[in-house]
């Protein structure tokens, strides 16, 4: 090829990359999956492990596993991984209240006890499901059983809710037989080691038992009905035998009260019932609410109780005695008819041993227990479940899953921890994406032109620096020197470090059970994770969490405050961290009362700090970090500071001021208003984003003239559901400015229902609802104008502003069920928005801001058009190349989190849910770096041929000038 | 005819040698030099030869005359055009601008930018255009040629503006404008 064809080739090149980018391109292909995305998949918080007791036909050995979550999975054990996963009806109709595990079938009983599905335990396919009826059912029962005593393997499932019981064949589902029986509250449903059935039901004051056949569901006995001081819903019972001839007794724990009861299931008058105190027993101090795990064994009479990490092995005697045989920091199982499995926790370590209990004692089977590490952050044991080994008679190395009060599931085999998963990443609630400390040898040089001190010092400071960075070059080679000799990788990081664009941060999340993890944005992998102790949700508010000091600046380590309530007292509770190391910062701080309010006073101190400031429900307000005096935040919270809080449960809105009283601050109430009537409920408080970038103070229309934003950095906008005289539903929603208690805006909406999702952003509010006329979920879109005067201040006070912004409002349907939503956040505001919207079906896809523009006209003039105006459609159409999950779909988002990186096009997008999913996206294209197909190999060529042709080209140029001037 | 073209070439003697052909030829051979040899004594006044075909003595003189007059026209005529060749260009120019029309586009872009690039370079290489220009309307001439540049100048002003390609509405300046600084600060609002 010529150097010119090289040269035309090049220019081509370049001028299609020109076009390339002239137009927004959003679908990633085939070979970018998984490049700046990940996403992973949890189960949720375990409620049971269900393990087949006979594993047949399977290589794979499974788990199941049911949660809170509504969510059924198969675990592959050896492996730890999901190998499938059903995530069922959101809400009361998906709940699971129990599940059996058969040769090839799992069940649940969903729906308050109303119906049974099951599944294919290899493959999770559905294979058929039975609708009990009924109408006010409560939670029902089911286990599975054999209908003789040579078979093993059960073959047909027993299920009871509050008032039948029905058996079903395994593989076809064919009712075996239905009896009915007496209501109950809560059911409960046993099978005895003779093989009867035994069924209990608990109603206020009462429990009733009841023996059946299996076989034929015939009554055996009359059924006896005892009174009891128990509360069905607090209840839980097990059914425990104290020899093979005497009838099994009921035991039960009611957790309201404390008390552990024991009933027999024989007919005749129960003498030996015994009511006792958790406290009298083995001194485990219980307080109501707490979770009590009660745990059967297959040896004749055992059962332990667990609460707060703490375990008590009982016997029960066959006269009805219950005596304590041994108290564990860890928990019990029973592996064989003599042997127990005890797991004890101490400093860190998890210490397995077997023991064989011989009717009074236990005595251990080997003198040194297997150990594996079990860290602070797993918090204390919840629940033990024994896998099966092929040899049952050998409890000598036994395998088991374990469940953590930090919703740490893993496995225990061969004397190690296999594996072990973070569940709590299910259950998010608040998340940040932090930026990460630039690297070291970036702090040096950043020291290095330090402006501090006369010249001669800053001349050796600077030589000093230059000598510590080429320490540190010489350092980082040496060290990865050894680790490519070690492992093989040469470019390995291993400090978490800011890259060129700041596109790779860690994204700091919290549960409402205290959990903290922090996440590398890279892939997901869980860089550090803590458990909180006596954390928990406030009442009736969520967790708050704010970023104090990101890792940007560098001597400093970041710190951040996770707000929430003491477990005891539900007082305040703060908890300071490091956001890059998980590590505590400071001393949790304990408030003498429930936190009404809390924020960040965006004043930055010396050491760049930004302090939060609290206040309480007797509305004094503090300031932490409390050593921090400096007259900037004194001054900032006495002039500008103003609160804004809603009483969901009254409805009233307030403002407040901050004043100081006694050398105290004290919040001052500026205006109180009341946003609903009799019937209506607040839903949303949607306030702006503390520091919302708006590059574009108005919008140019076609005629060239602006129409400025009206942008209210207090407005907040609530959403008020209500129910109107003939009992359809209606949304209100109202721009409130926070300052002065003014309504902007108010709009309300016939027929309409929440979830309610409100984003509020620059000069426009967007909300989604239920229409139930069309039945479809809708977005409004509110946009507010100041008009075409430009504005003749340089600042903005609510206090001043009396103006009513022209407003211009529309909806949008949307094809989809939405589950969270969230606009695009950049670093200067000037790229696009774009809306992320998670939708139930798994999809998280984004929405140009262009398509919901509420000017967009039905029938566009040639000014609108000029203006890039779309016509209006009612309908946003879901294009699949904006699907930013592709095809990882990812359910139940209760959340969006974005970013802005480093450059201005990328905003980083964080869901979470019952699975996480992060991605980058770009709004308005790759403007500002070159994109990744662009062929720097083609450019270098041509240069270098360009360069080299030039060379020549003079030189023949020479050798002809010459020859023409001898001529 | 040979005796016409002998004529023609000789400008004396060869009268003669077409007079007399009958004198003996071989003197011609022995010197031949004398036989081509022109004299230029009697040529200083010599009436009584017949005048060169399509000489005219007065020409020259005439001649002489009318080209000084002319030249002095000329000049002022040829100033005339250089003043006068911008203007001249106007009509073209507003034709070409209304053609390429007022889309944002390469072609239009391309036409402005080379209307805004003539006239400046004219502008700027005035004094060597001044040079040229001469005779006594000069002065006016330079003004007219300068005034024309500054018509084309302002023609592609006017082009630009209506392609709004000039900063003249506040439109135009929007992205420098600040955002208004907040005076209140609003926390809390969480639920």
């Amino acid at each position: 090829m010529s150097p010119f064809l090289r040269y035309l080739y090049g220019l081509l090149c370049t001028v299609l990359f020109l076009l390339s980018i002239s137009q927004v391109i959003e679908a990633i292909h085939e070979d970018q999956v998984g490049l700046n995305d990940w996403s992973l998949q949890f189960i949720g918080r375990p409620l049971e492990v269900l393990v087949s007791a006979t594993q047949t036909g399977s290589s794979k050995s499974l788990a199941f596993i049911y949660s809170e979550q509504n969510v059924l999975a198969a675990i592959d054990t050896k492996h730890g991984e999901i190998v499938w996963r059903h995530v069922l009806e959101n809400g009361e109709n998906g709940t699971i209240n129990s599940g059996v595990v058969l040769e090839d079938e799992v069940c649940v009983l969903l729906n308050r006890g109303r119906l049974l599905r099951c599944f294919d335990t290899l493959t999770g396919s559905f294979k058929w499901e039975k609708l009990f009826g009924g109408q006010d059912t409560h939670l029902g029962k089911c286990i599975a059983v054999s209908d003789s005593k040579e078979r093993k393997a059960p073959n047909r499932i027993i299920c009871a809710n509050d008032d039948r019981i029905i058996s079903f064949a395994s593989r076809s589902g064919n009712v075996q037989w239905e009896s009915k029986c007496a209501k109950a509250q809560k059911r409960l449903l046993f099978q005895s080691l003779s093989g009867e059935l035994i069924v209990g039901g608990l109603v206020e004051n009462k429990i009733s038992v009841k023996r059946l056949s299996v076989s034929t569901g015939e009554a055996k006995n009359a059924g006896v009905d005892r009174s009891a001081i128990v509360h069905p819903s607090t209840t839980d019972c097990r059914l425990v035998q104290p020899a093979s001839q005497v009838p099994p007794y009921l035991i039960c724990f009611d957790s309201s009260t404390s008390r552990l009861f024991s009933h027999s299931t024989s007919e005749v008058a129960d003498k030996a019932q015994k009511d006792l105190r958790l406290e009298d027993l083995g001194g485990i101090a219980h307080t109501t609410g707490d979770g009590v795990f009660l745990n059967s064994f297959p040896t004749d009479g055992l059962f332990s109780v667990s609460t707060n990490g703490e375990s008590l092995l009982l016997h029960l005697s066959a006269d009805g005695q219950i005596k304590l045989i041994k108290k564990v920091t860890g928990f019990y199982a029973g592996c064989s008819e003599t042997d127990v499995v005890i797991v004890e926790l101490a400093d860190q370590i998890a210490s397995v041993r077997v023991a064989k209990y011989d009717g009074n004692s236990l005595t251990p089977q080997a003198e040194e227990a297997l150990t594996f590490p079990f860290s602070t952050s797993h918090g204390s044991l919840e629940s033990v479940t024994l896998l099966p080994s092929k040899d049952v008679a050998n409890c000598i190395r036994p395998a088991f899953l374990f469940l953590t009060e930090g919703d740490v599931l893993g496995l225990f085999s061969q004397g190690k921890l296999a594996w072990k998963r973070e569940e709590g990443l299910a259950r998010l609630s608040v998340t940040a994406i932090v930026d990460l400390p630039i690297s070291d040898i970036e702090a040096l040089v950043e020291e290095e032109f330090e402006e501090k001190g006369s010249f001669p010092v800053r001349f050796t400071k600077r030589l000093v620096s230059q000598g510590l960075q080429l320490k540190k070059i010489l350092e980082l080679a040496g060290k990865r020197v050894m680790s490519g000799l070690r492992i093989g990788k040469y470019f390995h990081k291993e400090q978490l470090e800011r890259d060129y664009f700041n596109t790779q941060k860690i994204i700091v999340s919290a549960t409402e059970s205290g959990k903290i993890f922090g996440l590398d944005s890279r892939n997901g992998d869980v860089v550090y994770s803590s458990l909180l102790k006596n954390f928990a949700k406030p009442k009736d508010r969520s967790i708050q969490f704010y970023i104090q000091r990101t890792g940007a600046h560098a001597p400093f380590p970041s710190q951040s405050v996770l707000v929430g309530a003491d477990k005891r007292t539900g007082n305040g509770l703060l908890y300071f961290f490091d956001c890059i190391t998980g590590e505590q910062l400071d001393q949790p701080v304990t408030l003498n009362r429930p936190i009404l309010q809390s924020g960040l006073i965006p004043v930055m101190s010396s050491n760049h700090l930004e302090a939060i400031f609290v206040l309480d429900s007797d509305l004094n307000l503090s300031i932490y970090p409390e050593n921090l005096d400096m007259p900037e935040i004194t001054a900032f919270v006495k002039d500008s500071l103003h609160i804004f809080d809603v009483c969901s449960k009254t409805g009233v809105a307030r403002g407040y001021r901050v004043k100081l009283v006694n050398k105290a601050w004290k919040a001052v109430e500026v205006w109180s208003a009341t946003l609903t009537t009799a019937g209506e409920a607040v839903l949303t408080v949607s306030p702006k984003r503390p520091h919302d970038f708006v590059h574009s103070q108005g919008r140019v229309l076609a005629d060239r003239r602006v129409l400025y934003k009206y942008i209210n950095p207090n407005l907040v906008a609530v959403t008020v559901q209500g129910t109107d005289e003939g009992k359809k539903p209606y949304l209100k929603i109202v721009g409130l400015d926070g300052i002065t208690g003014r309504v902007v805006f108010s709009q309300v909406h016939r027929r309409a229902r929440g979830p309610c999702h409100v984003v509020h952003s620059e000069h426009w509010v967007m909300y989604t609802y239920w229409n139930e006329k069309v039945r479809s979920n809708e977005i409004g879109v509110i946009e507010m104008y100041r008009g075409f005067e430009k504005p003749n201040q340089t600042y903005f006070s609510s206090l001043e502003s009396f103006e009513k912004p022209e407003l211009s409002s529309v909806a949008f349907k949307l094809p989809g069920f939405i589950s969270a939503i969230s606009d695009t956040v950049t670093v200067e505001g000037i790229t696009h928005k774009n809306l992320i919207v998670a939708l139930a079906s798994g999809s998280v896809t984004q929405i140009p801001k262009v398509l919901l523009d509420p000017r967009r006209p039905m029938f566009p003039t040639q000014a609108e058009r000029e203006e890039g105006l779309i016509p209006y459609a009612p309908e946003l159409p879901l294009v699949t190349e904006n699907i930013i999950n592709y095809y990882k779909k990812v359910y139940r988002i209760r959340g969006i989190k974005t970013a802005g990186a480093g450059l201005e096009s990328i905003s980083l997008v964080f869901t979470y849910g019952i699975d996480l999913f992060f991605t980058r996206v770009t709004p308005s294209a790759l403007f500002d770096v070159l994109s990744d197909s662009f062929d720097y190999w083609i450019l270098t060529v041509v240069m270098l041929v360009m360069t080299i042709a030039s060379v020549i080209v003079r030189h023949m140029a020479n050798t002809k000038a010459l020859e023409q001037a001898w001529k | 005819m040979p005796t016409a073209g002998a004529t023609k070439y000789s400008a004396g003697k060869p009268k003669k040698t077409v007079s007399q052909p009958e004198r003996p030829i071989l003197t011609v051979a022995i010197r031949p030099e004398k036989l081509f040899q022109v004299s230029y004594k009697g040529a200083q006044n010599r009436d009584d030869l017949p005048r060169p075909v399509g000489y005219n003595p007065n020409i020259a003189f005439s001649s002489e005359l009318q080209t000084k007059g002319t030249d002095t026209d000329l000049i002022v005529k040829r100033s005339w055009d250089i003043a006068l060749a911008p203007i001249k260009q106007v009509p073209m120019n507003l034709f070409i601008m209304w053609m390429s029309g007022n889309a944002i586009s390469l072609f239009p872009i391309m036409m402005v930018v080379m209307m805004f690039f003539k006239p400046v370079k004219a502008i700027f290489s005035a004094q060597s255009t001044f040079k040229t220009i001469e005779g006594k309307y000069a002065p006016l001439q330079k003004l007219v040629y300068l005034l024309g540049n500054v018509v084309a100048l302002g023609i592609a002003l006017y082009k630009c503006n209506s392609m709004g390609l000039l900063p003249t509405e506040p439109s135009d300046w929007l992205s420098f404008e600040k955002p208004l600084e907040r005076v209140e600060f609003l926390a809390g609002g969480n639920m």
